[in-house]
């Protein structure tokens, strides 16, 4: 299966939120970064056929999702990042009326949200009204409805805001689970989750596509270019005034400091492994803005 | 030598073109991607979408069948006799089913599911098409229940049909146009109001009606031609396959 992004491009207005996106999704985890505005939903919605593309084209397979209509759409599944609900109704009647959207039969509806329901953590809940549940609940109840029918093409939007810790990581293991011959996007802003699941990353900004790979390949942009270092709180103020600070720990009176730098910002900083984080801060923190916060 | 000639175990065929390969994955993959599983008949649609509108829907549209054929029934007792509001009261019942279950036609927006049912099978204008198809055929069916418990007035079985439909296409008028064009509360709130301001007028208008089939023939016939007419085209429209 390969899912093909081929210079999609959406308007509104005279507002480009995606512009010539180009990608190739075959089956494994992606995760989609990039700050807000970047087009990361607008891209989302595109995939779904929720909105259609002012230019450019899906494709599955070599053929054009618009050709394909229900045919694709049976092949979706999708959390967007805020969604309601019909009052009155309970997670399981809730679960149950969106496989019925998705055409599912009853029996199977059944099977499929008592097994849902069970793999997240909600097995106890499917008498409760879902608008009695808090976020991270709700978040729960929409990862599962998102695996109804078993799609091939599984699109997330912020799957884990609200989630607490022990959430998080069930629900990446079911992603990483489920995701065996499936594509899977997923965007977040927590970049651990997509250190822990993703095989491939995109990043996005201006609704454009900066730049896609395995994630030790992106990390690699970064190498030698993160720093740590301890200092007093006056020398470490001036020194994150000329570099981007991707951590701060106060000790006492020293300030320890992670930074990007080109070259070595100080004499006391040693060099240290990048991560996500830095690789996040290297492609979307302003030039010359400053992240320390007084 | 020919085929025949060879040994079973040493003949080979010729692996296909990889073109000619790659053409038929394509095409085995289509067929596949038609999944035997998902139930596409428009019958268990509409059963579905008429489970979920809820029994407060249905119950509300007893109830107001009942409220006005309890006011038809007995007009010559609540009123004395030649000064029954017959007329004023059926030219409610259009505009009163249409609150009702105008809502029903913008929950998806109003209760923030529009983003996840677009991304269904069923994507969201054919799910609103399905709903327009049973809110109107059962706001329909309640005005014909209703208009069959005029036989007894004075009023004439005409200008009965005239105080129940015109009233009622008019207000479907509104909720065409206004759906179309505002989405979620400021959508029904501004159709709730135009609809209650529709029932009010034509309710002050229908004691002028006095059976004269001149008059009021013509806008009955007019205005139930263009609602039916705007019912097909928005249902055709919702059931046309488009992403």
């Amino acid at each position: 299966m390969q899912l093909r992004l081929d210079r999609v491009t959406r308007q509104f207005g005279t507002r480009l939120a995606v512009d010539r996106f180009s990608a190739c999704l075959q089956p494994g985890i992606y995760g989609l970064l990039g700050p807000n505005g970047a087009g990361k939903t607008t891209l989302m919605r595109l995939l779904c056929g929720i909105l259609s593309p002012t230019s450019g084209e899906i494709l599955l397979d070599g053929i054009p999702v618009r050709q394909m209509g229900e045919h694709y759409r049976a092949l979706l599944g999708y959390l967007p990042q805020h969604f309601g609900c019909y009052p009155g109704y309970t997670v399981e009647q809730f679960m149950l009326y969106l496989a019925a959207v998705k055409g599912l039969p009853r029996s199977l509806a059944r099977r499929q949200t008592d097994r849902l329901l069970e793999q997240v953590g909600l097995e106890n809940w499917k008498k409760q009204r879902v608008r009695a549940l808090s976020g991270g609940t709700l978040q729960r109840l929409g990862i599962a409805q998102a695996l109804l029918g078993n799609p091939s093409i599984l699109v997330l939007d912020e799957p884990t805001s609200g989630l607490d810790p022990k959430e998080r990581i069930r629900f990446r293991n079911l992603i990483s689970e489920y995701a065996a011959g499936r594509v899977v996007l997923l965007s977040t802003h927590i970049v651990g989750d997509l250190e822990a699941v993703a095989g491939q990353l995109l990043m996005m900004d201006g609704g454009q596509l900066l730049c896609q790979g395995t994630p030790e390949a992106l990390l690699r942009q970064v190498e030698g270019m993160v720093w740590e270092t301890a200092l007093p709180a006056a020398e470490a103020r001036a020194l994150a005034d000329r570099c981007h600070v991707t951590a701060i720990r106060l000790e006492g009176e020293t300030t320890h400091l992670r930074l990007l730098a080109d070259a070595r910002p100080h004499p006391l900083a040693q060099p240290a492994a990048p991560n996500f984080e830095d690789l996040y801060l290297y492609h979307f923190a302003d030039k010359g803005q400053s992240l320390w916060v007084d | 030598m020919t085929h025949t000639d060879i040994p079973f175990e040493d003949y080979r065929i010729a692996p296909p073109a990889p073109e000619q390969l790659e053409q038929c994955r394509r095409a085995a993959r289509r067929q596949l991607s038609v999944s035997s599983l998902r139930d596409t008949r428009l019958r268990t649609a509409l059963r579905t979408q008429a489970e979920y509108l809820g029994w407060w829907f249905w119950a509300a549209q007893g109830c107001i069948l009942a409220l006005f054929s309890f006011f038809i029934l007995y007009a010559s007792v609540l009123w004395p006799s030649g000064q029954e509001p017959v007329l004023p009261i059926l030219a409610m019942a259009g505009p009163v089913l249409t609150v009702f279950s105008a809502p029903h036609l913008a929950k998806s927006e109003l209760f923030g599911m529009a983003e996840l049912e677009s991304a269904c099978l069923y994507p969201l204008p054919r799910l609103t098409a399905l709903r327009l198809l049973l809110v109107g055929l059962s706001d329909f069916a309640v005005l014909c229940a209703v208009l069959l418990f005029c036989a007894g007035t004075a009023a004439g079985w005409l200008a009965c049909a005239a105080a129940l439909f015109i009233p009622f296409n008019l207000s479907c008028f509104v909720c065409f146009a206004v759906l179309g064009r505002l989405r979620g509360y400021p959508a029904s709130l501004t159709a709730g109001g135009l609809i209650a301001g529709i029932g009010i007028a034509c309710s002050n208008a229908a004691s002028s009606i006095r059976g004269d089939v001149a008059h009021i023939a013509g806008p009955l016939v007019f205005t139930t031609a263009v609602c039916v007419a705007l019912f097909y085209l928005r249902i055709r429209r919702g059931m046309k396959e488009a992403v």
